[in-house]
């Protein structure tokens, strides 16, 4: 074939690569890379933390996390009244709130949004159910898309104020409203893009030039698995107090690049180091290295059920003694020092500790071999003498698991005698496992949403969908149920405190270490510090020039 | 030779069916959800947007999704990425590929024949020994390895600046993977060269152009290399395959938002619709690519008759 045939074919394309470029050379832009790529920005979906901090730059609710601990503070409204009964919030919608096409934000768009979470629902919808009367819309709109609205106990008083009454209690309500499911969405913009028949609307709203959102931000550009442009809302209410004019997401996979990016000064902020590097950026003390203890924990899940999955032989696991005896036998401090390697702190409760303002765990159980090989010869297995040998299951995509789930088959072997079986699987199938219950024991964590217990505690409730190890007592469900209905915070606070010592030593669940968030921030950057929620209060941030 | 044409032409939509069937049936059986997220939802949620997607059963899945393909061109909506269409992915990403690919295979056949000629004619010299290494390397040098060490390259010392590192902003920026990504191919086709052009330069023709008093240049380029570049050809098919389907690596290590990734990342996601999207329009790549290069023997070769015996 004649090369001159080619070339015609080779200068088109290099015209359609770079016509896709955008020029590189404002350094007023905040450039930063995200964790992995953007899933959805779309409210009803969104459950990954890097499309929430994507949300919290260019949405806001009617409050908004504060820095440094995400306290949440008027932000949409103004002011919220609570009744005495602490049951019913009147919300004061911010007169000059703008969405991003200078259209004023009303009670309406947080109905629009809250029905739409209720209608489609999604991974937080079950959030609204503390709302009166949202559960059961959400039953009876299944049914019948038509099922009225009015059922659910939030009402638009008049253009700029919103009452929502709970069914109870809620202490942490204005954290949720906080959260970005919560937000309110501008439906004009999103006609184009309702389904004909469907319910709800396709997600394809979120891309710009059609979107359009009420924060300090933008979403001026966004091209695929490339970057994320964000520039500043001049609609927006506090707009004077926003410092960046524009940030920059960088889709980015690759760890060497990464840093190189980072050290070259391409990227100003690499939100999540990866574990690959992370430990050794520790070890070298790199300047720009921050660590946070995380809201989060890596744990065991250990099935309860009596039987083994698809079989009917019994599983050893639903006895409480061998749980307890596999949980004290755990060399944690190995595990952190040995694999983890960025100065996690051991846990021996499921909630990671100083991350919840005012509440304490009691501490969970200890390591004691001795005392562990008395309860497994309590629980009919003496010396290991007996014990089938059970799979750890661990996503093989995750290094730091297999690594792991090999000690743990080490340390289980020396100590109580007994053996297990180290079992990587692909990411997607260890998720299935996981959540239809077919493992025994299975390397897993638990980040919290929103800053309260019952986001870690509600996952072990009887009815949970995400009660992966069918941890069924009756004492738990009745604290958490007591708890669910108490207003006052101290004596909540000692309910769920119980309640989470039963799952601490009852050990459904075995509490590894509490995972660290560890960054990169770059000499310049200001306003911008690592935290537990791994989230960002964009507002604040700056860049000297 | 248009006979030929036809009749490939004729077989493409024939072999690209079968390729989205059997790619079908192995994505369907395959475990795990696409629509599992972090959490664990409401069943009836997750079968509400099974259907969105019409993938609630294999029936349907089949009785949508190529029709849609057929009529418009349409391959649906990323199950994965919600916001973005299985055409959107394609079409941002297809032409980054191909430039990666094109590049790889441009220096990988110049540069490989190049080698391959000079190493034939200075048979037994430095030049011969050093082309052996190369192609040594070439072959047993993983490209993630060369990726990386250029990378590295590109983001100090002098080549600092000069190449955007982990972005792809320019079409220079192509380069540097385009050298790791042609190294193996590249090495390839200089011992391909070097073996038939050995053969050729030994054969009648050769000595009685020497006879006729023609120049040494002319012989070797002219002559000996349109004999001696058959075998090369053949080998471009698998190759461009190669560089299309084996970018990822590449792609990866320079953060190359190409085609290559979401051929490997749309398999760990389950999403059904970008798998089966990329995998028909890399299998419509290789197989048009192939028909290229059989005709471009008939090109190279007056003597291969394309149209077949009549």
């Amino acid at each position: 074939m004649p090369r001159r045939a080619l070339w015609p074919i080779f200068l088109l394309l290099l015209v359609a690569v770079s016509c896709d470029r955008r020029s590189a050379d404002d350094t007023a832009v905040f450039r930063f890379i995200n964790r992995g790529d953007i899933i959805t920005l779309d409210l009803n979906q969104m459950s990954y933390v890097q499309d929430f901090r994507i949300t919290y730059a260019i949405r806001e609710g009617l409050y908004a996390p504060a820095g440094p601990d995400f306290t949440p503070v008027p932000a949409g409204a103004t002011s919220a009244e609570v009744s005495p009964d602490q049951r019913t919030y009147t919300f004061r919608l911010r007169p000059d709130a703008r969405w991003s096409n200078g259209d004023p934000v009303t009670a309406d768009d947080y109905l629009f949004s809250w029905k739409l979470m209720l209608d489609t629902p999604g991974e937080y919808t079950y959030l609204f159910y503390c709302i009166e009367g949202a559960k059961a819309y959400e039953e009876a709109v299944k049914a019948d898309p038509k099922a009225d609205f009015s059922q659910v106990a939030v009402r638009a008083i008049d253009r700029h104020t919103l009452r929502v009454t709970l069914s109870s209690p809620v202490p942490y309500f204005l954290d949720l409203a906080a959260f970005p499911p919560f937000y309110p969405r501008h439906e004009p913009s999103m006609r184009a893009f309702k389904f004909p028949e469907a319910p709800g609307y396709d997600a394809k709203y979120t891309r710009p030039p059609a979107v359009v959102t009420n924060g300090p931000f933008v979403l001026s550009d966004w091209q695929f698995k490339k970057v994320l442009r964000l520039d500043r809302n001049p609609h927006y209410w506090d707009a004077a107090n926003v410092k960046l004019t524009a940030i920059e997401n960088v889709i980015n996979d690759n760890t060497l690049s990464q840093y190189l990016q980072f050290e070259a000064g391409a990227v100003q902020f690499i939100a999540d180091v990866p574990a690959e590097v992370a430990p050794e950026l520790r070890e070298q003390k790199h300047p720009g290295f921050t660590t946070a203890t995380a809201f989060g924990t890596a744990f065991l899940s250990l099935n309860t059920r009596p039987t083994l999955p698809g079989s009917d032989a019994k599983n050893p696991l639903a006895d409480v003694r061998v749980r307890q005896a596999l949980a004290m036998t755990i060399d944690k401090t190995f595990i952190t020092e040995g694999i983890t390697r960025l100065g996690e702190q051991v846990a021996t409760t499921y909630i990671p500790p100083g991350t919840l303002p005012g509440y304490h765990s009691a501490p969970g159980l200890a390591y004691d071999v001795a005392k562990a090989k008395a309860l497994l010869a309590e629980a009919g297995y003496p010396d290991g003498r007996g014990f089938p040998k059970l799979p750890v299951l661990f996503n093989s995509e995750n290094q730091t698991r297999a690594r792991i789930a090999q000690a743990l088959k080490q340390q289980w072997k020396q100590a109580l005698g007994i053996d297990v079986e180290v079992d990587g699987i692909e990411g997607k199938i260890f998720k299935e496992r996981n959540s239809t219950k077919n493992f025994v024991i299975s390397t897993v964590a638990w980040y919290g949403d929103y800053p309260d217990v019952s986001t870690f505690t509600d996952k072990y409730l009887a009815s949970s969908l995400n009660n992966d190890s069918d941890y069924q007592s009756k004492a738990y469900n009745d604290l958490l149920t007591q708890a669910a209905l108490e207003p006052d915070v101290e004596k909540r606070f000692e309910q769920l405190r119980q309640a989470e010592h039963l799952l601490n030593t009852e050990v459904p669940i075995i509490p590894m270490y509490h995972y660290v968030n560890a960054a990169l921030i770059g000499p310049k950057v200001r306003g911008l510090s690592v935290n537990a929620r791994n989230l960002m209060v964009w507002k604040d941030v700056s860049l000297e020039p | 030779m248009m006979r030929l044409i036809a009749y490939r032409l004729l077989q493409l939509p024939l072999i690209l069916a079968i390729i989205y069937v059997i790619t079908f049936l192995l994505v369907w059986v395959a475990p795990g959800d696409p629509f599992a997220g972090e959490r664990n939802i409401d069943p009836a949620v997750v079968e509400n947007l099974k259907k969105t997607f019409h993938a609630d059963s294999a029936l349907g899945f089949l009785t949508y999704y190529p029709v849609q393909i057929l009529l418009h061109g349409n391959f649906g909506q990323s199950m994965q990425y919600k916001e973005w269409t299985v055409n959107d992915i394609i079409r941002s990403a297809l032409p980054v590929s191909v430039l990666l690919g094109l590049v790889a295979m441009t220096i990988a056949t110049t540069v490989g024949v190049f080698i391959g000629t000079m190493a034939a004619v200075r048979r037994g010299g430095v030049v011969d020994w050093l082309s052996l290494s190369v192609a040594l390397i070439g072959i047993s040098l993983p490209s993630f390895v060369m990726a990386a060490l250029l990378l590295m390259l590109s983001a100090s010392g002098p080549l600092q600046g000069v190449f955007a590192v982990g972005r792809f902003d320019r079409p220079i920026d192509v380069l540097l993977p385009g050298v790791a990504l042609a190294l193996a191919p590249m090495a390839y086709i200089a011992r391909l060269t070097r073996v038939s052009m050995l053969d050729v330069l030994s054969s009648d023709f050769v000595r009685t152009a020497r006879a006729k008093g023609l120049g040494r240049s002319p012989i070797i380029w002219k002559h000996c290399l349109k004999n001696a570049i058959l075998p090369v050809l053949s080998y471009l098919g698998p190759a461009a395959a190669y560089t299309l389907t084996g970018s990822f690596v590449v792609e990866k290590v320079f953060n190359i938002p190409g085609l290559g990734q979401h051929f490997v990342n749309s398999v760990l996601n389950r999403d059904r619709t970008l798998i089966l999207g990329v995998v028909l329009v890399y299998s419509a790549f290789v197989l048009v690519f192939n028909l290229l290069v059989d005709l471009a023997y008939g090109l190279v070769d007056p003597r291969i008759d394309l149209g077949g015996a009549q």
